[in-house]
């Protein structure tokens, strides 16, 4: 009795392709379906050249990242997924502080997923808009070149963009 | 100060750039202050050519607003949201402040472009720059004077006499921006007829638009547009 559902499962199984995916920095692996992974672009061209092993290692991204941008491609791999749905999910991945927010815009774009990279560099920028200029510019890793003086004619020419600023 | 001990990493340039194309104008303005390439950064015109595209083009109307006008004889304009109208529980209006305020004075949106709001406006993309459009008819009720046409542009700041409509041609409504190309709705009273004309920012030249064969049915004068095309309602 037990054989039936033991030969579907074998008959399913080569038509099911997984990837597995191992961060480099804490060494997690991630096993996904490979359409799935396959929204990577980066992906995709290493798997198109043949360059891809059973493991893909994809450096630079932590194990938290790579979950989160795997959980991102599993939400739009779905065909069933409506729109609002997909709105809904990726608003809660992007749901992240400026830190988590940095390094998974880095991973998008890494791992060129054009969809993961817009809705998190809307998010970046949603984030700092309001935030004070010294904080943007520890975000950004720039300094104030400015004199005190060139700073104040450079908030002069735009004065009304600063009405109801710090 | 939010950072503390955590260092981030740092973000390669066009990464940045992807950034600030999303931040609302006014962030943006305040953003030139952070340091020198981020200002030089802010005034290419690339850069702002692209922000505009993608503001515009942005599907949540995040950077749209509607201008309301109350009913009543006042010179005020609200603004509110378009994002928040479509998607949030309720909107507020906010009063949008404008030069010609004054208690004897009528303020009415004519015309806008690009987030530039004004009179019989648009934006000639071949020389980016911005054109103000005066259409002069005849005294009242005089069919048979002509409608002379001058422009101003924002580049030379200066008006020119660039043509005239044809005699007994009476402009309706306001000019529509499609295609680079202002549309009004005119009546030629020669003919008895309601016609298209166009005036083509770019080349200043004036022309006719080539309408379809309504068959039994006329004009009602009615006169829109949606993305690019320009409609005109028939009465049957």
């Amino acid at each position: 009795m037990a054989s039936a559902p033991e030969n579907e499962k074998n008959a399913s199984a080569p038509e099911k392709k997984t990837l597995t995916l191992k961060s480099m920095i804490n060494n997690e692996e991630f096993v996904v379906d490979e359409h799935v992974a396959l929204q990577s672009v980066t992906i995709k061209n290493m798997v198109d050249s043949d360059c891809a092993g059973d493991v893909i290692p994809v450096p630079t991204i932590s194990g938290e990242i790579l979950a989160l941008v795997i959980e991102y491609c599993k939400n739009h791999a779905n065909p069933s997924a409506s729109e609002d749905d997909l709105k809904k999910a990726d608003a809660g991945i992007v749901a992240k502080d400026i830190y988590t927010l940095i390094d998974l815009v880095l991973a998008a774009n890494f791992l060129d997923i054009k969809g993961l990279l817009e809705v998190t560099s809307q998010k970046i920028a949603d984030s700092i808009k309001d935030l004070p200029h010294q904080d943007v510019r520890e975000i950004f890793g720039v300094e104030n070149d400015y004199t005190p003086e060139e700073e104040a004619a450079v908030r002069a020419e735009h004065d009304w963009a600063f009405e109801g600023f710090p | 100060m939010m950072m503390d001990s955590q260092q981030l990493p740092i973000l390669p340039h066009d990464l940045t750039v992807k950034i600030l194309s999303r931040l609302p104008v006014n962030s943006l303005l305040q953003f030139a202050c952070i340091c020198k390439l981020w200002h030089s950064l802010i005034s290419d015109p690339h850069f702002i050519t692209n922000h505009l595209r993608l503001a515009s083009t942005n599907t949540d109307y995040r950077h749209h607003r509607l201008i309301l006008r109350p009913p009543c004889r006042c010179p005020v304009l609200n603004l509110c949201s378009l994002y928040s109208v479509l998607y949030e529980q309720s909107t507020v209006a906010v009063v949008l402040d404008h030069p010609f305020k004054g208690p004897r004075r009528l303020v009415k949106v004519v015309g806008t472009c690009n987030g530039f709001v004004w009179m019989g406006y648009g934006h000639d993309e071949s020389v980016d720059d911005y054109k103000v459009v005066r259409v002069i008819c005849g005294s009242d009720g005089a069919v048979s004077d002509q409608s002379e046409v001058k422009v101003h542009s924002t580049r030379t700041h200066s008006w020119r006499r660039i043509g005239d409509f044809p005699r007994s041609c009476r402009l309706k409504d306001l000019g529509k921006f499609v295609n680079e190309e202002l549309h009004w709705i005119a009546y030629i009273a020669e003919s008895i007829a309601w016609v298209v004309v166009s005036l083509d920012l770019g080349t200043e030249r004036l022309g006719e638009v080539l309408e379809p064969d309504y068959r039994n049915c006329h004009f009602d004068g009615v006169f829109g547009c949606f993305k690019w095309m320009a409609l005109r309602t028939p009465s049957l």
